[in-house]
């Protein structure tokens, strides 16, 4: 392909005529010599002018898109957005708008296609995890081989002060070999994470057989000290290899913002596990989602009008976790038959009085997809802008976006209470937890409110969360805004 | 600039939620659904008032109209008075027993029943809830008994409960 026009007025392959244009005089807008002096922006220009002679004229597009590969036509997702309010308006103060983004997946499921998946399950054995709790780890791991296809293989790492392999790379077949290795573990020593996971993320790195999924499983029931910022620049660079990490504290004492930032910027979540049956549910969910996975690693590589800022972004389909907030922001897997369901908070700065259009994220969205005869991640346009008006009118958002809403609120309440705690604020953090647990009881939400009380009076005295407390309500109200597939049908 | 019908507090222009108290900011014709909540409740607004007590049955004695209401079987309500754009309905609606100047919260407090025992739970009220008279404190369960009076604000409810 020498030019892609496309991508230069910034439409898909499939745009209309009308998109065609509109996309035109947006570009003109910005890159015009009279309007934009840049030297570049002149010669972007050109570029707009030349794309904009092709794609308007039906014959020469169509003998231009002839000429293209064959998989350019075939979008490998489709994208809906929707906003809370249909225009973005001109008034003298700062304003809220809020976008549903859902992605699926258009290619069929197609068994041999799905290429087996590598785990790395990276084991904290310091000396807190001793008795009870590595027993539970250990009978679980056991399960979850047995759960696997037999195409999938396996790593398993431990770490305390240093890291060491407990099973080397090896078929699923081989779990009663495995049975022994696993239950020869012992306790002892501190946490080191971060040598943990460089190990295991190194041995996913040599384990790539052509086109596997790459997990790693970071179980850890403590603090790390230190390494937390070489945790996170290891986990990005693991991100953008294609492999993902997902991260399971056990009992109270771990560290959740830790845990929650490593696995959000590899697409992954985070779980909390005080009893051996969340564990069991993790794992089960893990065997079920691997031999469906569509996409890994959906990123978002955006550009947004000045004025505009991306203020809050969460994952509410197919699991919950709120994102990073970076660019490119990083979205996190599509499976088959699933939806994938983002929703975007942007504050929007008072506007001049002659725009007309806002771009509030617009640019490139990075497709890897997983199915064996694809090897070049794919790119989508992904525009999220509205048009600007001077009319106030009063409308009803959308009925799935306040639902989506309603649900989030009773977690940022949450969150808000944190942010109080941080700030030495005792008095809102518990003001905002009294708020909550009233959502919370008119919810039905009896022992979680309950608990949110306790946690109120705890902050009251002590003027900060407790371990244990803090985790089950963060963990508790992420759960509750999971929607199941069944509610999305309705 | 939106202000909080609930708390007001000022929320920025295009806000659906309230940002201090987490209450919907915008009226919608959709059909009511608590925050939170996975189902739909099936009860909403006041029960059809009758005047026989019947066993097994919770029924609230509107002291100031004489009027009873007869509560479905269920084993939690919540009661205040419903407004508009208000986030979360009370199952018992009192707005028609001039509920708003006989000082009702909007949540006012919640009846739970378990064990065939009656509990009541205040929701952090702006008035208060009283029991006989004598003042509860906030999210607290307090057993009731047949014939207990139930002070929300001013508005007196005597409590019909035959086991």
């Amino acid at each position: 392909m020498e030019i892609d026009y496309y991508e230069i007025l910034g439409v898909d392959w499939d745009a209309s005529p009308e998109d065609i244009r509109s996309a035109y005089f947006q570009a003109v807008h910005l890159y015009h010599p009279d309007a934009n002096p840049d030297p570049k922006a002149n010669e972007r220009f050109m570029k707009v002018q030349e794309a904009y002679a092709i794609l308007s004229s039906p014959q020469k597009r169509s003998a231009y898109d002839a000429k293209q590969p064959v998989d350019f036509k075939v979008s490998p997702i489709r994208v809906s957005i929707q906003y809370s309010r249909s225009a973005v308006q001109t008034i003298s103060e700062p304003q809220l708008l809020y976008a549903l983004m859902e992605f699926v997946g258009t290619q069929e499921l197609d068994d041999k296609k799905i290429p087996p998946t590598v785990y790395c399950i990276v084991i904290d054995r310091s000396t807190s995890m001793a008795g009870e709790r590595m027993d539970m780890v250990k009978s679980n791991l056991m399960q979850f081989v047995r759960q696997l296809r037999p195409q999938d293989l396996i790593i398993v790492v431990t770490f305390s002060d240093r890291a060491e392999v407990v099973v080397p790379l090896s078929r699923v077949a081989d779990a009663n070999r495995m049975d022994q290795q696993i239950a020869l573990i012992s306790t002892g020593g501190g946490t080191e994470i971060f040598h943990g996971l460089e190990t295991g993320v190194n041995l996913l790195r040599v384990s790539r057989l052509g086109r596997s999924q790459r997990v790693l499983i970071l179980m850890t029931d403590g603090h790390t000290y230190g390494d937390e910022d070489a945790c996170f620049e290891l986990g990005r660079t693991a991100a953008t290899e294609g492999i993902t990490i997902h991260g399971i504290g056990l009992g109270a004492d771990w560290n959740d913002d830790f845990l929650d930032k490593l696995s959000s910027l590899t697409g992954g979540s985070t779980s909390f596990v005080s009893q051996a049956k969340d564990l069991k549910r993790f794992f089960e969910n893990q065997a079920r989602n691997s031999s469906v996975l569509y996409s890994r690693n959906l990123r978002f590589e955006f550009e947004s009008d000045e004025g505009v800022e991306l203020r809050y972004a969460y994952r509410l389909l197919p699991d919950t976790a709120p994102l990073i907030i970076e660019n490119p922001l990083v979205l996190g897997n599509i499976f088959y038959g699933k939806t994938l369901k983002i929703l975007l908070e942007f504050q929007i700065a008072p506007l001049p009085e002659l725009s007309h259009f806002l771009r509030l994220a617009e640019g490139k969205l990075w497709i890897d997809l997983v199915s064996m005869d694809n090897s070049e991640p794919k790119k989508l346009f992904l525009r999220v802008n509205r048009p600007v008006s001077q009319a106030l009118e009063n409308e009803l958002p959308n009925s799935a976006l306040v639902d989506a809403l309603a649900r989030l609120t009773v977690y940022r309440m949450q969150e808000k209470a944190r942010q109080d705690v941080v700030d030495g604020n005792t008095e809102a953090a518990s003001r905002h937890l009294q708020h909550l647990a009233t959502h919370l009881l008119a919810g039905g939400d009896r022992e979680l409110a309950h608990a949110v009380l306790i946690e109120a009076e705890h902050i009251r005295q002590s003027r900060r969360f407790s371990q244990e407390g803090g985790k089950r309500i963060k963990y508790g109200t992420r759960s509750l805004v999971h929607f199941s597939e069944l509610e999305l049908d309705k | 600039m939106i202000i909080c019908p609930n708390c007001h507090h000022e929320n920025i222009h295009g806000a659906i939620f309230c940002g201090e108290c987490g209450a919907r900011l915008i009226s919608t014709n959709l059909t009511t659904q608590s925050l939170g909540s996975t189902e739909q409740s099936p009860i909403a607004g006041a029960t059809t008032p009758s005047t026989s007590v019947v066993e097994g049955v919770i029924s609230l004695h509107l002291m100031e109209s004489g009027q009873i209401l007869s509560l479905p079987s269920q084993s939690d309500f919540t009661i205040g008075r419903a407004t508009e754009g208000q986030p979360i309905l009370p199952d018992v609606d009192l707005t028609t027993f001039d509920a708003f100047s006989q000082g009702v919260s909007r949540l006012h407090a919640a009846l739970r029943v378990a064990n065939q025992k009656l509990f009541v739970i205040d929701l952090g009220s702006s008035n208060g809830t009283r029991v006989n008279g004598q003042k509860i404190l906030p999210h607290i369960e307090y057993p009731l008994n047949h014939g207990d009076v139930l002070a929300l604000g001013k508005l007196k409810i005597q409590i019909l409960f035959r086991k």
